[in-house]
């Protein structure tokens, strides 16, 4: 076998399998030629190399992970959407909430005027109280001085 | 599901048409971009990518082809675009190092002495080998790669790069020529006479 018969069946190895005969010249070949040697051992390097690459595995979440960005890309007619219900309700509910306390609020307190006009009452009435007390020990006062005399 | 109710659903934008096509397609796709671009993540991003210029482009797939031979030319059209982006990317970012004065280039000679472990080794390996390959001429890397990473057929490959069958197998055979030249300088220890 020549350096050109070697480098042929080098190259021609990954697309038939070799014959016997034709494996035995190679190797026989290769013990003798120091360059076809080197040959041989490059291709090596470059098969193990493609080996490896074959052997490389994606990540198992792979999958989630495109169809998350095609969902994000395009638009799916057939999704099942979203009602918009529970969105609009909230504030709904929220504004009711709000008006019910202010109505409990205003029927439960009396308005203002009416509190002020009671405060007013009050105090007249005290001031009555006072005065009949202090007629009342005016009164007894006199009484104690008659008696005196 | 048949190849074309599949189009038909990916057309309509249906979503289970689309978990059929990621789940059918989605090894095919991420190994062919992996064996061009040499890193598993780049791969992963780039298969997004893909899947999302299939959906686009689905009404300009004529179906002269099958659907497999139409995603295998859309994947390594967009793999060899990024391995160019990147390249123009590590030039201009070698260009920015040196006029930040942080040449890479330099730091080796700074660096702690490393021990050379078989790992390191074999790493240094796959990046030559890598870099060899990236180095093929287009259309020689295609037919190179398509059939001896990815064990298309001389058939499928003649598909794929729109030639024909005796064109697939000069290209693979120049390839193979240079390829070992490349190697030759890159492991200089295995050199040949030849």
């Amino acid at each position: 076998m020549t350096c050109k018969d070697f480098i042929r069946s080098l190259e021609e190895r990954h697309d038939r399998n070799l014959t016997e005969p034709e494996r035995s010249d190679m190797d026989r070949h290769s013990q003798e030629c120091a360059s076809c040697r080197n040959q041989l051992a490059m291709m090596e390097k470059l098969g193990s190399f493609i080996a490896d690459s074959k052997n490389a595995t994606p990540n198992p979440f792979i999958s989630t992970r495109i169809l998350q960005r095609l969902e994000a890309e395009f638009a799916f007619p057939d999704a099942p959407k979203k009602s918009p219900w529970p969105l609009l309700l909230k504030p709904v509910a929220l504004t009711l909430a709000l008006a019910a306390g202010l109505l409990i609020g205003t029927l439960t307190t009396r308005p203002s005027s009416e509190t002020a006009q009671v405060e007013n009452q009050d105090a007249a009435q005290f001031d009555e109280l006072k005065k009949d007390l202090f007629i009342q020990e005016f009164v007894d006062e006199d009484k104690k001085i008659s008696l005196i005399h | 599901m048949t190849e074309a109710e599949l189009i038909a659903g990916i057309k309509e934008r249906q979503r289970p048409a689309f978990q059929i096509l990621v789940d059918r397609y989605r090894d095919q796709v991420i190994k062919t971009a992996f064996y061009f671009l040499g890193d598993m993540a780049d791969a992963e991003d780039l298969s997004q990518e893909i899947f999302i210029e299939i959906i686009q482009s689905i009404h300009d797939f004529r179906q002269t082809s099958t659907l497999k031979t139409w995603i295998y030319r859309i994947t390594v059209n967009k793999a060899l675009n990024m391995v160019k982006q990147r390249k123009r990317r590590g030039i201009f970012f070698r260009i920015g190092s040196l006029f930040h004065g942080d040449n890479p280039l330099n730091t080796q000679d700074f660096a702690e002495p490393v021990i050379q472990t078989d790992a390191v080794e074999k790493q240094e390996t796959r990046t030559m080998i890598q870099k060899a390959i990236d180095k093929l001429p287009e259309n020689q890397r295609i037919a190179f790669v398509l059939s001896r990473f990815d064990d298309q057929p001389y058939k499928e490959i003649a598909g794929i790069m729109n030639i024909s069958l005796p064109a697939v197998e000069s290209l693979i055979f120049r390839a193979r020529q240079n390829l070992q030249k490349q190697l030759a300088k890159s492991f200089p220890e295995y050199k040949s006479n030849l």
